[in-house]
């Protein structure tokens, strides 16, 4: 069963001081099913906070279809299994974060007599246990990360609908939300998140779905994505210097060098054997061969490094800003 | 129903610690006070002035603070993004807005309350009586500003603070003298200047109605229908423009 | 610690050269303040432009009132935009009875212009019709200024008559038809203070008057 289906989602905007309006959206479709953990990737500006907000009913799509638990985006019947954590979240400064949490509570409906026992139980999840009785405006940016996934948590929800959720954490924290979502995973919840972590993601979804320019690009299953990498070769070499690579070019997928060293990625494991005998007959030392497995990030970088639908032969250099452990 | 009652206590929790409200509360009492300290000048009028100053503070101070707290905790809380938290839950933003309305009506009416009271003192300390127009009055700035707080609402569902407390504060001076204007009209313009003052005299609140300051420091009768007819009037003038609110924050897209 | 004492010094400089300017635009805003008297509007307008806020008007111009005529009594000035001041307060909050009386008073007194001051009670009256002071005044001013017996003895019974008027009206109006010519009128309001005042004097004091006036021998009777 899809508990989220986004087909066909388009959405312009106006800029501040023109009155054309500029695409931002072109047909975004995109489905997670029950028990399923869906990552979102995409570089900065390609669309994936537009697209999270036209979910949630906070913007209107110009035109495709959003459904949350076969109810519309934003009707309150979907709306109250979702829990939403937004990107730097910021929250009401005055309130304590009990105040807050039983405010957040109190609006998804539920029950006073439920509510003490299920802000303890989330509070102590998220570790801040401590500072219950604090205002949020003390809150460190790494706190309110964490009071933020305490409050889309607190009421249960079926759908997590989480923008950066590791965004101002240290490991210690991001150890905490992965924890956290694992957790839930376990539990049968259905999780969507974005994220720049590429090793997060690649540890917790369940599919990832790439999006660039308002369109996505690939989706993808992690199975498929272990797939993707059988049949290459990566062999290393020591001696390597660059006239030794006329005669193999054809069967060399990429190379990397680090002073001596190469690692040559042959295409295919028919072609393996030609290109050490020639590497042996120019003189250099094969130290290693082993198959490669394909990461998400070569995936992430050769989609986005692909001439795009709208750009044409530019390259995106956004994903620059990305880190990953 | 639930939802209009959580919002309204956050915000009457939010606006109850803003800086803003003790500060309005700490000048609306000094001004009560001035008017005490002052009274020996006032030669024969002084219990008029001590309840002149005092009913006449906090109307105007409510209106202040019913403006204030009405253009900055809607656009904070969008501005800010806080404003996801709520709406990305099984909440209407027909109740959102109610719900704010009444906290800050809450909020305020703390506010008259205290100065009430501290009028109350003043006036028995002076070996006067309060008199039930007092209290009266003060019921009547409070439906006063609650119709303010609406006016405020709409404004800050699509503009800026700024121009929310400047729009509402024309709209409060407008109000104030709507009677004059319509007459006005009647006396120098032709059909057309009446036709468009008469429409301009039902969309502006009527303060007037709210007014009875006069017959409160005078010991004057007023009639308990008036009253009622006042709060009538409050209830479905502050109705009609939430619903218009509505109608534009339900429009309104976060970006 | 250099750029501390500058900063000290200039703070200094700042605030006797503040004081110094307030000091010399005095003069100016003194000016100014005499002409926004001289100049304000009528009630009517000024009415319009508080906001609903007129009774609260009507004291800040009562504050001003109450300091300009200090000033004549000091010497500063010739009450000469006194009446104005009146008329605007009593626009602005016509049930302020106070500011009637008082008005009246100056204005009949020290401006000599009587007539103008009874104006202002009537003003006061037909706005506060229930208000037995003003009617009272009124007869007073009659008496004082005028000396018409009959007309303050008309004032003094009306105001007698309004509810919660002080015993004080009825003791004029008795006074007063004794002055005026109506012995048997005064010598009946004597006899009916005398039957009704819960005060000893002037029980005793009513007695005295009933016994003269029957004698002729009471002092200042007066002929139709």
């Amino acid at each position: 069963m899809h508990v989220l289906k986004v087909d066909g989602v388009k959405k312009r905007f106006r800029s501040d001081m023109s009155l054309a309006r500029r695409e931002v959206l072109h047909g975004v479709s995109l489905h997670a099913r029950e028990g399923e953990v869906l990552g979102f990737l995409g570089p900065n500006g390609a669309g994936k906070t537009t697209t999270i907000k036209v979910i949630l009913g906070l913007i209107r799509a110009d035109s495709g279809r959003v459904t949350i638990f076969d109810h519309p985006a934003g009707d309150p019947r979907g709306m109250a299994r979702v829990g939403f954590l937004p990107e730097t979240p910021y929250f009401h400064p005055h309130l304590s974060l009990d105040e807050f949490l039983a405010f957040c509570g109190a609006l998804s409906g539920m029950s006073r007599s439920d509510l003490p026992r299920r802000i303890a139980k989330v509070v102590d999840t998220v570790d801040l246990t401590a500072h219950r009785g604090k205002r949020l405006k003390t809150f460190s940016k790494g706190m309110l990360q964490r009071a933020g996934l305490a409050q889309a948590i607190l009421h249960d929800p079926d759908l997590l609908i989480l923008d950066e959720p590791f965004s101002g954490l240290d490991p210690v924290g991001r150890k905490m939300v992965r924890d956290v979502l694992v957790d839930l995973k376990k539990r049968g919840k259905t999780i969507f998140f974005s994220s720049h972590i590429l090793p997060d993601m690649e540890a917790l979804c369940d599919r990832i779905c790439i999006i660039r320019e308002g369109t996505i690009v690939k989706c993808i299953g992690l199975d498929e994505l272990m797939r993707l990498g059988e049949g290459k070769v990566e062999v290393t070499a020591r001696g390597w210097r660059a006239r030794m690579l006329p005669g193999i070019e054809e069967y060399v997928e990429s190379k990397r060098e680090t002073g001596v060293d190469a690692f040559l990625v042959v295409r295919e494991r028919r072609f393996v054997r030609r290109v050490i005998e020639h590497l042996y007959a120019e003189g250099a030392e094969i130290l290693e061969v082993a198959g490669e497995r394909s990461s998400l990030e070569d995936l992430f970088m050769r989609e986005i490094s692909r001439p795009g639908p709208r750009t044409g032969d530019k390259k995106n250099e956004d994903t620059l800003v990305f880190t990953g452990f | 129903m639930r939802t209009i009652v959580t919002v309204a206590l956050n915000t009457f929790r939010e606006s109850v610690r803003e800086k803003i409200l003790a500060v309005a509360l700490l000048f609306g009492v000094i001004l009560m006070g001035s008017s005490v300290f002052l009274s020996p000048l006032a030669v024969g009028a002084k219990q008029k002035i001590v309840m002149d100053v005092g009913l006449a503070a906090i109307s105007i101070i409510g209106v202040l603070v019913a403006v204030f707290l009405g253009s900055t905790l809607v656009h904070k809380e969008v501005d800010r993004r806080a404003i996801y938290l709520v709406l990305t839950r099984p909440v209407s933003r027909t109740a959102y807005l109610v719900g704010k309305l009444a906290g800050v009506v809450a909020a305020v009416a703390l506010v008259f309350a205290v100065m009430t009271a501290v009028l109350a003192g003043t006036v028995a300390l002076g070996a006067g009586a309060v008199r039930p127009a007092v209290f009266a009055s003060v019921y009547l700035s409070l439906l006063e500003t609650m119709v303010i707080c609406s006016v405020v609402m709409l404004f800050s569902t699509f503009t800026t603070p700024v121009l929310t407390s400047f729009f509402t504060l024309c709209i409060f001076a407008a109000g104030s003298m709507s009677g004059d204007l319509k007459v006005f009209a009647s006396k120098f313009g032709g059909a057309g200047m009446k036709g468009v003052a008469g429409v301009f005299y039902c969309l502006l609140p009527n303060l007037r109605v709210f007014n009875i300051r006069h017959e409160a420091v005078h010991d004057l009768p007023f009639r308990a229908t008036d009253i009622l007819l006042a709060t009538l009037y409050a209830a479905v003038y502050s109705a009609v423009i939430i619903f218009f609110a509505c109608l534009i924050f339900r429009r309104r897209e976060f970006k | 610690m250099k750029r501390k004492c500058v900063e000290i010094a200039v703070a200094v400089v700042s605030l006797v050269a503040l004081f110094a300017a307030s000091r010399g635009v005095e003069g100016l805003s003194e000016r100014k303040h005499r002409l926004e008297v001289l100049y304000l509007p009528s009630g009517r307008f000024i009415e319009q432009a508080t906001l609903g806020y007129h009774d609260l008007a009507a004291d800040v111009l009562w504050f001003r009132m109450v300091q300009y005529y200090g000033g004549y009594q000091l010497g500063e000035n010739d009450l000469a935009l006194f009446t104005h001041l009146v008329d605007v307060i009593t626009d602005l909050d016509p049930q302020f009875v106070f500011a009637y009386v008082f008005g009246a008073l100056i204005i009949a007194q020290d401006l000599g212009h009587f007539d103008q001051g009874i104006a202002f009670l009537e003003k006061g009256a037909k706005n506060n019709p229930a208000d037995w002071s003003l009617p009272f005044e009124t007869g007073f001013l009659e008496y004082v200024y005028e000396r018409d017996y009959t007309k303050a003895l008309a004032h003094f019974e009306e105001a007698s008559k309004l509810p919660g008027a002080g015993p004080q009206a009825r003791r004029f109006a008795a006074f007063v038809a004794a002055k005026a010519g109506y012995v048997e009128t005064s010598i009946a309001m004597w006899e009916e203070i005398g039957r009704t005042s819960d005060n000893r004097y002037i029980r005793e004091l009513a007695e005295r008057y009933v016994t003269e006036l029957k004698a002729g021998t009471f002092r200042g009777v007066g002929t139709k």
